[in-house]
């Protein structure tokens, strides 16, 4: 998921599968990659050590499984001067809440909450056309993402699509604003995965 | 650091040789029961007598499988640290003869589950507090 790191370019156009497959569920305990650092992404982090940005790459992975997207993006295509796709989709981070929901602080359990913002998009002249494909976009992102175990990190109980919301049509695209949160647990205080 | 002199957090749960993990909540009570004495014309209680005191711990943990399976006469103990977690000002309490009875387990909807259960102490002796603790 090389443009999740590198946003330059649609992401399926950079997609590196293993020889054995990349996995897009996210029931084995690590995804293997071809070539680690090939196109500058880092080897996989073992179970236990994700980062919230492992999960926005098991979300595009799980998006672009569907086969639906032209382009899949961490930002708005415009900024990364692209405007040319018929159906597009972007990930981008928005919040996290830590919470302490067991005593032994700080060598406790803490308990993370966090939301994602997931952009649909879909281009047509003919405005019935456009709504409709925007709302089948975000029918597939409910039914992808919904009780998913994203980069091994994710609760499945928690993690699922919370809101939509229309943006105003600006001919001939439409665009859907899905607000998606997950929940994980990290075992310290100080567990999080500090590898740049 | 000083011990600040007030307490926050419960850690080191252990009933016997099992460990409970992320404890939520823990009470302890000293169990004291207090008799009342009267007699004759008195509108009021004369005497409050401590006859007989049976301590008890409750805890409530999100380790439910381990709550559940507690069992046996096994002593408890239990640390209440000290909100800085600094030395000297932890409480450690501990329970003799601690014997489970009350089990339940409770879960809502989108939350963590937990389970509760109360440990009654008994004394070997009959004289002996089966419920102590310690600064440390």
């Amino acid at each position: 998921m090389a443009d999740l790191l590198y946003p330059s370019g649609p992401l399926v156009s950079t997609l590196v599968v293993s020889p054995a497959g990349l996995s897009l569920g996210c029931s084995l305990p690590a995804l293997t990659l071809a070539v680690p650092g090939a196109l500058g992404f880092p080897d996989v982090q073992p179970r236990g050590m994700w980062r919230e940005r492992d999960v926005r790459r098991a979300v595009a992975e799980l998006l672009e499984a569907t086969g639906a997207f032209e382009g899949l993006y961490t930002g708005p295509p415009e900024r990364q001067g692209q405007r040319n796709d018929s159906r597009a989709v972007w990930v981008e981070p928005i919040a996290s809440t830590e919470r302490d929901s067991w005593d032994a602080a700080p060598t406790g359990r803490i308990d993370i909450t966090s939301q994602l913002k997931i952009t649909v998009l879909a281009r047509d002249e003919i405005q019935q056309i456009r709504d409709d494909a925007a709302e089948y976009l975000l029918a597939l992102v409910n039914n992808a993402l919904n009780g998913t175990n994203l980069g091994g990190l994710t609760m499945p109980q928690f993690t699922r699509v919370q809101s939509w919301r229309w943006k105003d049509a600006a001919p001939p695209e439409r665009r859907i604003e899905i607000t998606f949160g997950f929940r994980y647990l990290l075992d310290t205080w100080n567990g999080f995965n500090e590898s740049e | 650091m000083a011990a600040s002199g007030i307490q926050a957090n419960w850690t080191g749960a252990t009933h016997g040789a099992d460990a409970v993990a992320d404890v939520q909540s823990c009470t302890i009570s000293d169990g004291k029961q207090l008799t009342a004495f009267s007699a004759g014309i008195d509108r009021y209680k004369r005497k409050h007598a401590a006859l007989m005191a049976e301590p008890s711990i409750q805890i409530t943990s999100s380790d439910v499988a381990k709550i559940m399976s507690l069992t046996g006469t096994k002593d408890f103990s239990i640390t209440l640290k000290d909100a800085f977690g600094a030395s000297g000002g932890d409480i450690l309490y501990a329970g003799e003869n601690a014997t489970p009875e009350g089990a339940s387990t409770n879960g809502s909807h989108a939350t963590f589950a937990s389970a509760s259960v109360t440990l009654r102490l008994a004394s070997d002796d009959g004289a002996t507090n089966p419920l102590s603790f310690t600064r440390a």
